[in-house]
């Protein structure tokens, strides 16, 4: 593939991410709150209304989009949490695969899930949280990219020189290279509008760097993308 | 009344309103406080079931309400609601002897289901 580039971090980026992060952790839990009574209303006018009726679709409406605020809220807030992330070892291996577990069920038919999986675990000293989001993040950006019919290869192996290193493949539309330039930018993003945030990719990058890993990204326009990603393991001193 | 008494603490005056409408919607009696003193001060604890608690609140957090119930010997599951998004909160809040964490905007059913765990630990 071609347009293979690493991706030093960007330090104005990164101040953009934390100032945004405490802003947004400042409402949150207020606009949580208010989410509550919309749902929690939306869910008493499905009680009460009578399945297949138009009333009842109304109702459902606005559940699924407070869904989606919730989802957004939720993003935007694991960007300031790089500060108050909790690291510990927690096993890639594990992660990886309760995330493609649960990517799994996402996934439109058309789209295979290929996986080839280190058989050992792999410790990395990090969030797993974070690290769940890294995986479902490229995952999802993955099959954004497919569409409907294609491969999500995911590949996650130990590197010699002590690193963990996960692949995600796809088969894709693949980016020119204006685009990959920019894809680690905030708000950058390809999808339309309420399909991205444009911060899944800059969150990503800002987890990677911040645990001291690296990531790059190999594309060919109508061919696909393959994202990659390398994290130090934790020594032996720090396993248990 | 057939279900009990179920009280929520929220300094939230949206959530004092949406949830006993929820909760009355599924069968229990519900009863809201903005604050845990009034709770406190309400005459309702010995006859609460189960108690609705927010964790952040301006003056005595829903932690400090949950000791001071177990200081006055008042065994009430608690079932924390939180605008925190922090999924790290949950194992705490199981730790200090709380029935479910649910993080707010949470769904009926979710709360259904805590109240039936909490209502058959009681």
């Amino acid at each position: 593939m071609e347009h293979a580039m690493a991706l030093p971090m960007r330090e104005r980026q990164r101040e953009n991410l934390e100032t945004l992060g405490r802003f947004s952790a400042g409402i949150a839990h207020d606009f949580n709150s208010i989410l509550y009574a919309i749902v929690g209303y939306a869910d008493l006018l499905v009680m009460r209304t009578s399945r297949g009726s138009t009333e009842r679709r109304y109702a459902e409406n606005v559940l699924t989009a407070a869904q989606r605020a919730s989802a957004l809220v939720e993003q935007i807030l694991a960007y300031g949490s790089n500060d108050r992330a909790k690291r510990c070892v927690v096993d890639l291996r594990e992660v990886v695969l309760e995330a493609l577990e649960h990517f799994r069920g996402k996934l439109p038919g058309g789209i295979a899930l290929e996986s080839s999986i280190a058989s050992a675990p792999l410790r990395v000293l990090a969030d797993d949280t974070q690290l769940h989001q890294v995986v479902m993040n490229l995952c999802t950006n993955a099959s954004h990219a497919i569409g409907e019919r294609g491969t999500l290869r995911v590949v996650l192996s130990a590197e010699e020189g002590g690193r963990a290193v996960l692949e995600v493949t796809d088969t894709g539309c693949g980016m020119d290279a204006a685009t990959a330039a920019r894809i680690f930018e905030p708000f950058f993003t390809t999808k339309g509008t309420g399909k991205g945030t444009g911060l899944g990719l800059s969150l990503v990058q800002a987890i990677v760097s911040d645990l001291g890993g690296s990531i790059e990204v190999a594309t060919k326009l109508g061919l696909g993308t393959t994202f990659t990603i390398a994290l130090p393991l934790a020594g032996p001193r720090l396993v248990n | 009344m057939a279900l009990g008494l179920i009280s929520v603490v929220d300094d939230d005056p949206l959530v004092r309103q949406t949830l006993p409408d929820v909760l009355r919607e599924l069968g229990f009696a519900a009863e809201a406080f903005p604050s845990a003193l009034e709770f406190l001060a309400s005459g309702r604890v010995a006859e609460t079931r189960c108690l609705l608690l927010d964790v952040v609140m301006p003056g005595m957090s829903g932690y400090a309400l949950q000791h001071e119930l177990q200081r006055l010997g008042r065994r009430i599951p608690i079932i924390y609601i939180t605008g925190q998004t922090d999924r790290a909160v949950r194992p705490r809040l199981s730790e200090q002897g709380a029935v479910a964490c649910l993080f707010k905007p949470f769904c009926a059913t979710a709360l259904s289901d805590a109240l039936a765990a909490a209502l058959r630990d009681s």
